[in-house]
């Protein structure tokens, strides 16, 4: 038990309740990482938590909404009393609601914003001097901070006009980071994962979430599972080797 | 542990040394059939005794088109197929724009970026019936140009680009590309250098920061050649853990 390569770290995940998060909680887990997760659906993170110490690894569910910028703040907080340090942050809760810019509402377009930026910024600005106190005292001597943007990060198409922008900036936000925290040993690396069958298109409203299921169509999605193992990849390396960008698409799909 | 490449075939361009070589000898680890193309026979052979599985030592110069249409038939010939194409031959012959030596951006552009499409479309047929991969050894610098390596980024943003295109082109037929893209690696790339102040800078660099080594590239090749065939690892950005740019 002992050399699991994430033993001793500890992973903060957002968004951690389905999908790409849960998987990933999962994964991290398996590589000795006790883990926090954070989302609102209280039940789904106990259920996560609950399957990760059958397997004899640590987590805690952290229930809360994190554009509310406080409750963002506390799961850095939360995380700290409970494990007592931070060294691996998972930026993954997101939301996409495609649109036109046209038929969509504002509203539309400010949960994204809040959630795909500002609450993720919030969590990050707290989380930074953890992970730079951890590179600096954990035998792993580096930290990590992952975020998971996606193909619309690199591509803009019709519909996701906002969605892209939330992801391009993340790109951008995360390279200026990466620039910043490698004298601190604290690695910064994106992950643009292509289709994954997750919950993320059962926010769409009826008409965009058939649409996007037919462009779908014949192809096999990735598997949550899939991004997990390559956000593992990336923080399992050797302390020397930065993987600073994985853009990694369902094998059929071609945009 | 079952080898994941178990008689898949592959073909490495500039296999006789730094990323090409360790490339091939992690490829033959995983159980697969690696022919190895590049000028240096002598390398090619001793790689050939090391290298835990079989091998087949092509001489290939990659700009001639000639030659890489041999290298591509003699694989086939031998090994009855072909499943993945690494391409890694490069040179890397950094100066100034005003007053280089313009034979050297030919041998650049003959080589990183002519070069690795000759062997695309030599391997492409045979890719395309065994839905194969193709996988590219760019670079750090195919995603940001700097001074002094104007002519080497041209190559690689080139290949960047040439990629992207095969993959729309090739995606719904089952074929996969990747490109990786390494910053500082420890290996003779910097040795063929001509401009003494570039040779020095680079010589700097590797002695500034812990370096990657070209094992460290290998495993990200075969990660991205070893996934299941719903997953499309199609890009890879990997620098030393201290490197900036
Ligand atoms: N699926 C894809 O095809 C795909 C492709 C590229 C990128 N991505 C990205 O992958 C990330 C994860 O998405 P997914 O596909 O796994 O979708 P998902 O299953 O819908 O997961 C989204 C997660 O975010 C959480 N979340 C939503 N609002 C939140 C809030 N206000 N506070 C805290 N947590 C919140 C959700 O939990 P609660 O609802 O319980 O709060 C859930 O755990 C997103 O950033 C998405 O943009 C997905
Ligand atoms: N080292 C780095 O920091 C770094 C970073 C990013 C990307 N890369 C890329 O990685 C690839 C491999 O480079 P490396 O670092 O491993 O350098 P290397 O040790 O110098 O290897 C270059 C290889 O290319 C072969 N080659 C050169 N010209 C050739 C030709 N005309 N035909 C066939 N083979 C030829 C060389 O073999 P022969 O001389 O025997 O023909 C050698 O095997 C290159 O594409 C390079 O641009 C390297």
């Amino acid at each position: 038990m002992d050399d699991l390569p994430l033993d001793g770290a500890v992973a903060l995940i957002t968004g951690a309740s389905s999908g790409i998060g849960a998987a990933t909680a999962r994964r991290l887990a398996r590589e000795g990482a006790a883990v926090a997760l954070v989302a609102r659906r209280r039940n789904r993170l106990d259920q996560v938590a609950c399957d990760i110490a059958k397997l004899g690894g640590e987590a805690v569910a952290l229930e809360a909404d994190i554009t509310e910028p406080e409750r963002a703040d506390d799961m850095v907080q939360e995380t700290l009393d409970r494990f007592g340090r931070l060294d691996i942050l998972v930026n993954n809760a997101g939301i996409m609601l495609l649109n036109s810019a046209l038929h969509t509402s504002i509203e539309e377009w400010d949960r994204m914003i809040s959630l795909n930026v500002a609450a993720l910024l919030h969590v990050t600005h707290a989380a930074i001097p953890h992970l730079i106190y951890a590179a600096s005292t954990s035998p792993r001597q580096v930290a990590d901070l992952v975020n998971v943007s996606s193909t619309a990060g690199r591509v803009a198409r019709p519909g996701s006009s906002v969605y892209g922008l939330t992801k391009f900036g993340l790109n951008a936000f995360t390279e200026s980071l990466r620039q910043e925290l490698l004298s601190e040993r604290v690695r910064v690396s994106v992950v643009e994962p292509g289709t994954v069958d997750t919950e993320l298109v059962n926010h769409l409203s009826d008409t965009t979430r058939d649409a996007a299921r037919q462009q779908i169509d014949g192809i096999e999605a990735l598997r949550p599972e899939d991004i997990a193992d390559a956000i593992s990849y990336i923080i399992t390396r050797d302390r020397r080797v930065a993987v600073n960008e994985m853009l990694v698409r369902a094998g059929g799909q071609t945009w | 542990m079952s080898n994941t490449l178990d008689g898949r075939v592959v073909l490495v361009t500039g296999a006789s040394s730094g990323i090409g070589e360790a490339t091939a000898l992690a490829l033959s680890a995983e159980g697969a059939r690696v022919a190895v193309g590049a000028r240096r026979a002598d390398r090619l052979e001793s790689l050939a005794r090391k290298a835990p599985g079989e091998v087949l030592a092509l001489d290939l110069d990659v700009t001639d088109q000639e030659s890489v249409r041999a290298a591509v038939a003699a694989t086939v010939e031998r090994f009855g197929a072909l499943d993945i194409l690494v391409n890694s031959a490069g040179v890397m012959l950094a100066g100034p724009i005003a007053g280089a030596d313009t034979a050297e951006w030919t041998r650049m552009i003959e080589t990183n970026l002519l070069g690795s499409m000759y062997t695309v479309h030599a391997a492409l047929p045979h890719l395309l019936e065994r839905k194969g991969t193709v996988l590219q050894i760019s670079s750090t610098s195919g995603r940001t140009a700097s001074a002094g390596n104007g002519v080497y980024a041209a190559t690689k943003f080139g290949v960047t680009a040439f990629s992207e295109a095969l993959r729309q082109e090739v995606t719904a037929q089952g074929v996969r590309v990747v490109v990786i893209e390494p910053g500082f690696v420890a290996t003779e790339l910097a040795d063929h250098i001509t401009d003494p102040t570039m040779q020095a800078a680079a010589k700097n660099i590797g002695t500034s920061m812990r370096t990657l080594q070209p094992e460290d590239i290998a495993d990200a090749v075969v990660y991205a050649v070893t996934q299941p065939e719903h997953v499309a690892v199609n890009e890879i950005l990997i620098r030393p853990t201290d490197q900036t740019r």
